[in-house]
């Protein structure tokens, strides 16, 4: 497989599809560092480059879509996977290959928007406080989950399906999809028990006072829908990103978010492994 | 006889369509197999098959001696080198950025031959220009550079002539040979551009709604095809005697008919016989090319 590794970091590296969506990553970071900097000048409050740190994580899922289906696209549209199993590659090989690239594809990328932030944003902002290290290294820890998952996802489908148009437009509206799934899912579990009571003036001048009320898109503890919300907000790869970018993972959660993305990758590259083996190639 | 490729009784089913029945092939080594068919005869799915891109439904092949279900398979296909189709080359790069992609993926150690290979296939002048920019032809050369990276010992080219100019394909065809005769290239060739395929062919096999309808050495077929005098006679001993007092090569078809490979003198024929008690009943002319052969062999009409 390390032949099969050489030729793809090689091409990796040459690739055009590949330094359009670090350009983009980059020049999203330098764009929220400048963000960040009209806010500390209009406001005069203290703002620092970690705070933007992650701030990839929700477009993730998107340009990891866009990245893989077209770079692993080229390999149907130009017919060179060809060249790959008609000289006695196995197609196992073939595919773990694929999938390791693209993975380091997307974490380059992710890097790359990291490194961004910092080479900006520390001269701008100044540098992060002490106290960012160990969420910068739990943090990172839980992207590289999250990057191989996305990775394994979008790898499977772009191995099984030899459209390279189709299998971009579908992976990246998989993406934009995950992604609004999880934003509902998370919005929905972070529903109040119940609305607070307020007061409000009428136009004429009358003082109501509702009271506290109930509100009926809260998800009661301990219900199926509750529980269902919470396992998917942990096991899509989208879920992860907002908690990441949030930064809201908790230790115990941490070892669960490991572990659901690497349920993830087995079951998306076992099942891809599974279906690229059987795939009648053109 | 040695064999580079074998196939038993191959099948591929594409649902309920059958691309491939019960085909039997046998590459001999160091040949130039002209693989013969119309178009949707099956071809390109057997080509497909045989170099692990698709897996038969039904039957067998063996590479150099490996069953497609040995494990040993994918060690034989290392000695393959194959343009299935289209050429496979990356277009967002040279051709010398292609095969340098090739020489990772054979995992060859230098890239110092790739200059000699591009000059082999008439493109060392290519430099910079990708390979989106390169004509048909020049895509078609480069896929056969790549296809040769690594010196397989068994080239199996698909419609290599498409999109080739007359010169192109002259050329391929002066490439295909010196490979064949210099460095034992095994060939297998699908073509329908018959004229073509007659001027390099060793060996030929006919297809025909996926099935082999004949397999023929290009000698065998020489003999089928050359120009000959069919002649028709009472006695056909007398023939043979007159025919070898005049020196002439003959092949005896029947009880009365012959075929005399040799521009015949009808009156002294006539007359010789005449001598030998023997009728000279009918005497035609009849000559064969590889395409009314093959046009005999799978039938004019479309179906």
């Amino acid at each position: 497989m390390s032949r099969l590794l050489a030729a793809d970091f090689s091409r990796l590296w040459k690739s055009r599809d590949f330094w359009t969506c670090a350009a983009f990553m980059a020049s999203f970071g330098a764009f929220m560092v400048l963000l960040g900097y009209y806010f500390m000048c209009r406001t005069g409050g203290k703002y620092s480059a970690d705070l933007v740190c992650f701030g990839y994580a929700k477009l993730m899922g998107i340009a990891a879509a866009f990245f893989i289906s077209l770079f692993w696209g080229t390999e149907y549209s130009d017919g060179t996977i060809r060249n790959k199993l008609v000289t006695g590659h196995e197609r196992y090989k073939v595919y773990l290959s694929g999938l390791v690239v693209n993975t380091a594809g997307v974490m380059m990328i992710n890097a790359i928007y990291v490194a961004a932030v910092f080479l900006l944003g520390v001269p701008l902002l100044g540098l992060p406080g002490t106290s960012f290290l160990p969420f910068a290294a739990q943090n990172g820890l839980l992207t590289v989950v999250m990057d191989l998952s996305f990775a394994a996802c979008f790898t499977m489908h772009s191995m099984l399906r030899q459209n390279k148009a189709s299998v971009t437009a579908v992976s990246i509206i998989a993406a934009l999809i995950l992604l609004l799934a999880s934003g509902y899912i998370r919005s929905s579990l972070h529903e109040p028990k119940v609305y607070e009571p307020y007061t409000y003036m009428t136009d004429k001048g009358y003082v109501i006072t509702r009271e506290e009320e109930p509100n009926p898109n809260y998800l009661e503890e301990g219900s199926v829908k509750r529980r269902v919300f919470e396992f998917l907000d942990e096991l899509l790869p989208s879920g992860q990103a907002l908690k990441i970018e949030e930064d809201e993972v908790t230790k115990e959660q941490a070892g669960r978010l490991v572990l659901y993305s690497c349920l993830v990758v087995l079951v998306s590259a076992g099942g891809g492994i599974a279906g690229f083996q059987r795939k009648d190639i053109k | 006889m040695e064999y580079v490729l074998q196939t038993r009784a191959l099948g591929k089913r594409y649902g309920s369509f059958c691309a491939l029945k019960d085909l039997t092939m046998h590459v001999p080594k160091g040949a130039i197999y002209g693989f013969v068919g119309k178009n949707g005869a099956g071809k390109t799915t057997l080509i497909r098959v045989v170099c692990g891109l698709q897996k038969p439904s039904a039957g067998e092949y063996t590479l150099y001696g490996e069953r497609n279900s040995s494990r040993g398979i994918h060690k034989a296909r290392r000695r393959v080198g194959a343009v299935v189709e289209t050429p496979s080359v990356y277009l967002d790069m040279t051709a010398k950025d292609n095969l340098k992609e090739q020489y990772r993926i054979l995992g060859l150690p230098s890239f110092e031959d790739i200059p000699q290979l591009l000059d082999l296939v008439g493109l060392s002048d290519t430099g910079k220009k990708k390979a989106k920019h390169f004509s048909l032809g020049m895509r078609q050369r480069l896929g056969i550079a790549m296809a040769l990276a690594g010196d397989p010992d068994l080239l199996v080219l698909d419609e290599p002539a498409n999109g080739l100019d007359p010169q192109g394909i002259v050329e391929i065809r002066e490439l295909l040979l010196k490979l064949n005769r210099e460095r034992q290239i095994t060939v297998l060739i699908s073509s329908h551009i018959l004229d073509e395929l007659s001027r390099l062919a060793t060996h030929y096999g006919f297809i025909d709604r996926g099935h082999m309808v004949r397999e023929i050495s290009a000698e065998e077929l020489e003999s089928v095809c050359r120009k000959c005098t069919c002649v028709e006679v009472t006695d056909i001993k007398a023939l043979a005697r007159v025919l070898d007092a005049m020196g002439m090569e003959y092949q005896i078809l029947s009880g009365q008919t012959a075929d005399i490979y040799a521009k015949v003198p009808i009156t002294k024929l006539a007359l010789a016989l005449w001598e030998e008690g023997c009728e000279l009943v009918s005497i035609q002319e009849r000559e064969e090319s590889l395409e009314s052969y093959y046009i005999n062999l799978v039938g004019g009409g479309r179906r």
